[in-house]
């Protein structure tokens, strides 16, 4: 076996690893059917959230404009997913180990970029193939569309790879030595972050509004969208050009600057300050603030799981700004009020499953998991430092969401204090349950923390769990469509709670008991 | 002081790491414990500081026991392991703090004993630097002083010279004898023969997780080398 095939395999093999627990008790395969069985649930989720918006915009000659929404969609998903992985860390825990083997660098390089490119390639598939299928489905079977929407399902992924490396790269020089640069770091990925997600909000924001005689006029005000829309549709060689530079080039550039930096050790910031503190704090307060400190100073685990915090701002900015007619606008009056706001209810609650800050938390700890062991802590001291983290992050979230959207929809006071509740309590159960989760299914022998907190089995269940939970109230909203939303709202609540009380109680019990031994 | 009695470690896989082990560490010993790799030494130590839980048997301090009050025993120990894998987001004065908090030092009595072991082992001036920026022996020191800013009864340490240099390993040995002197015990394992020869005066040889020969060092010794004792034994 080459070792190109070697380390490829070596990377798949630690990932799933990922999906096989503590004790390896499950077997490859069943980690490789887990793997399958959440794209699928993924894909199908996702299809069937297409097949809605064709059916309803489809039918009225605008398929090509929802084609175009879900490219746009695509394209930002893959820009924040290579943001998402700028971790401005020079090393990996096993690079000096493959460093030291007779192995090119360059295969070292390229089996890395594998493994990101497929990652990020079932994104690409899960996100587009359900826009295209239902395109041809809703116009007429074109082969042009099908090869052109296959290349570039396979190109976007490069587009991820390439930048997350242009950034690392970028972050590495400008901050590393610089005081907290890790700080620096997390804000860089974060406010391309934002930046990324309001533009894209910006351009999709009125795309409800559109006619058919105006689509061609939106199109144009969004050159790259059209671009990557015409290379599908009626490919050219200046639109197969221009994608193939923002894919392929992107990705050209990012994989020259990642082996520049591949291996090497940067001149870090050195501390010239003498005087040393010798502050004295309680032992939960110390145990708190190094949760925090970890938070903020990791960027993999911050920009990944911020998220889930910050769109729902993001949104309800937007809300105000554009305001309520607008808002409404969007759904061509098809939807009241009162519907309206238990879509933004769903959306905040899905958000909040995002932010999966305690399903990584055990795993994050790793090799230095023997120092909370030794010490004379109290694991519901550990357990109540972590999820306490998980809630100073969503709980202010929840709140300036809650307070932005009483004032944007003011009539609807009693339903956003529901909500308010939903999405604390929702946080709650991710921060005690997630914990739970993790360690049952912890993952302490990690080469990269990336890994960890988007990929780890934990992470995915965490997420999973939130998803679940939000899609209680549109269960019952179905199932009981006589009732009016705040009773909905109501009996989700009461739920969420005796669901809270229960991860509670699971996490300082068995949780206990599972921690001891780790 | 600490006590091991009938100690048994059993994996999940069935592998038995350590079996009925029986050690008593006094007041002013300092005990090596030796093996060759994989003997068990990791296992044993790791079960007495509370990483590892133990199948069978009981491990105390004065009488108080791990297994019914861990907390209790882990405010007597403090552990070095070989491997100082430590919070890289902090600086080193971030780190002692930490650990000073966690046991309730009070500030004016950490400050007092990091500034004496930290001039001593010469990272003082590195105290505000992150630990990310730390060599493997500078952590190994940032260890050793968090370790004694909380006046532990016991001292547990794996493989405590690993990584540090001449000078430090002379100051940690003179540091290891003073605390010894205070009352404080000491175990710790090592392959350094010639070193466990020199500082204790206890020493226990484990192979293949069972207890070969234990005692004071002259007994088990005699006119022998340490080293061709422990061949002797390890061979048989």
């Amino acid at each position: 076996m080459s070792n190109l095939k070697i380390l490829i395999k070596n990377n798949i093999d630690m990932l799933l690893s990922a999906f096989q627990g503590k004790k390896k008790r499950k077997s490859t395969s069943t980690a490789v059917a887990l793997l399958v069985l959440i794209g699928i649930g993924l894909i199908a989720l996702y299809s069937l959230q297409t097949w809605s918006m064709f059916n309803g915009l489809g039918n009225i000659g605008l398929q090509k404009l929802v084609l175009f929404h879900g490219i746009i969609t695509t394209l930002t998903v893959m820009i924040v997913l290579g943001v998402m992985r700028v971790t401005g860390e020079q090393k990996h825990t096993d690079d000096d180990l493959l460093m030291s083997l007779p192995i090119k660098k360059s295969d070292i390089i390229i089996s890395k970029s594998i493994s990101k490119y497929l990652f990020d390639l079932f994104f690409a598939f899960v996100l587009l193939a359900p826009f295209i299928v239902m395109y041809e489905i809703y116009t007429k079977f074109s082969l042009t569309v099908t090869i052109m929407g296959i290349i570039l399902i396979l190109l976007f992924p490069l587009l991820s790879v390439g930048l997350s490396y242009i950034c690392d790269f970028i972050v590495t020089r400008l901050f590393n030595r610089l005081k907290g640069s890790k700080f620096y770091k997390s804000m860089f990925a974060m406010i391309i972050f934002i930046t990324t997600m309001s533009l894209m909000m910006i351009k999709t924001f009125g795309y409800g509004n559109v006619q058919t005689s105006s689509m061609e006029e939106y199109f144009s005000d969004r050159p790259i969208s059209n671009t990557i829309l015409n290379f599908i549709t009626s490919p050219k060689f200046l639109n197969i050009i221009i994608v193939l530079l923002i894919t392929i080039f992107v990705f050209a550039i990012g994989v020259i600057l990642y082996s520049i930096n591949y291996g090497k050790t940067f001149e870090k910031f050195r501390s010239s300050k003498t005087e040393i503190s010798f502050n004295q704090s309680s032992p939960f307060k110390t145990l708190y603030l190094k949760e925090i400190k970890r938070y903020f100073t990791t960027p993999a685990y911050f920009v990944n799981t911020i998220i889930g915090a910050i769109i729902p701002i993001i949104l309800s900015v937007a809300i105000i700004i554009a305001g309520k007619e607008k808002v409404m606008g969007l759904f061509m009056g098809t939807l009241n009020g009162e519907t309206i706001l238990g879509l933004l209810a769903l959306l905040l609650l899905g958000t909040m499953s995002l932010t999966n800050i305690s399903s990584p938390a055990i795993s994050l700890e790793s090799h230095n998991l023997w120092i909370i062991k030794v010490l004379p802590i109290d694991e519901k001291h550990v357990f109540l430092s972590k999820s306490l983290l998980h809630l100073t992050i969503a709980i202010p979230s929840i709140t300036i969401t809650s307070i932005l959207l009483a004032i944007a929809l003011p009539e609807f006071i009693i339903e956003i204090l529901i909500i308010f509740g939903l999405a604390t309590t929702l946080s709650g159960i991710l921060a005690f349950g997630g914990l739970f989760i993790n360690i049952i299914f912890p993952m302490l022998n990690w080469t990269d923390e990336t890994r960890v907190v988007k990929a780890g089995l934990s992470t995915l269940l965490g997420m999973m769990l939130g998803f679940l939970l939000t899609l209680l109230p549109l269960g019952l909203f179905y199932l009981f469509k006589n009732l009016p939303l705040v009773a909905i709202g109501l009996i989700t609540l009461a739920v969420y709670i005796l669901i809270l009380g229960l991860s509670i109680w699971l996490l300082f019990s068995k949780g206990k008991k599972l921690f001891r031994k780790l | 002081m600490l006590e091991i009695k009938d100690f048994t470690k059993i994996y999940p896989n069935g592998k038995i790491g350590a079996e009925k082990i029986n050690l008593k560490i006094e007041k002013g010993d300092i005990f090596a414990f030796i093996g060759h790799n994989g003997a068990g030494k990791t296992t044993t130590i790791k079960s007495i500081v509370g990483i590892n839980d133990i199948t069978n048997g009981d491990i105390t301090i004065d009488g108080i026991s791990i297994k019914d009050n861990p907390l209790e025993f882990k405010k007597q120990i403090a552990y070095i392991p070989d491997n100082p894998d430590i919070y890289t987001q902090l600086t080193g004065i971030q780190y002692i703090n930490f650990i000073a908090d966690i046991f309730k030092v009070p500030q004016q009595e950490r400050k007092e004993k990091i500034e004496k072991y930290a001039k001593l082992l010469e990272i003082y001036k590195d105290l505000n630097t992150v630990i990310g920026n730390y060599s493997h022996g500078m952590k190994q020191k940032l260890t050793l002083i968090s370790a004694f800013v909380h006046n532990p009864k016991v001292l547990i340490l794996d493989e405590p010279f690993v990584g540090l240099d001449p000078k430090a390993s002379f100051i940690v040995k003179d540091i290891m004898k003073e605390f010894a002197k205070n009352g404080g015990a000491i175990f710790f394992s090592t392959h350094v023969l010639e070193v466990a020869e020199k500082l204790c005066n206890k020493v226990a040889i484990i192979k293949d997780g069972k207890i070969i020969a234990n005692g004071t060092m002259s007994t088990i010794k005699k006119d022998k080398s340490l080293e061709k004792v422990f061949m002797e034994t390890a061979n048989e």
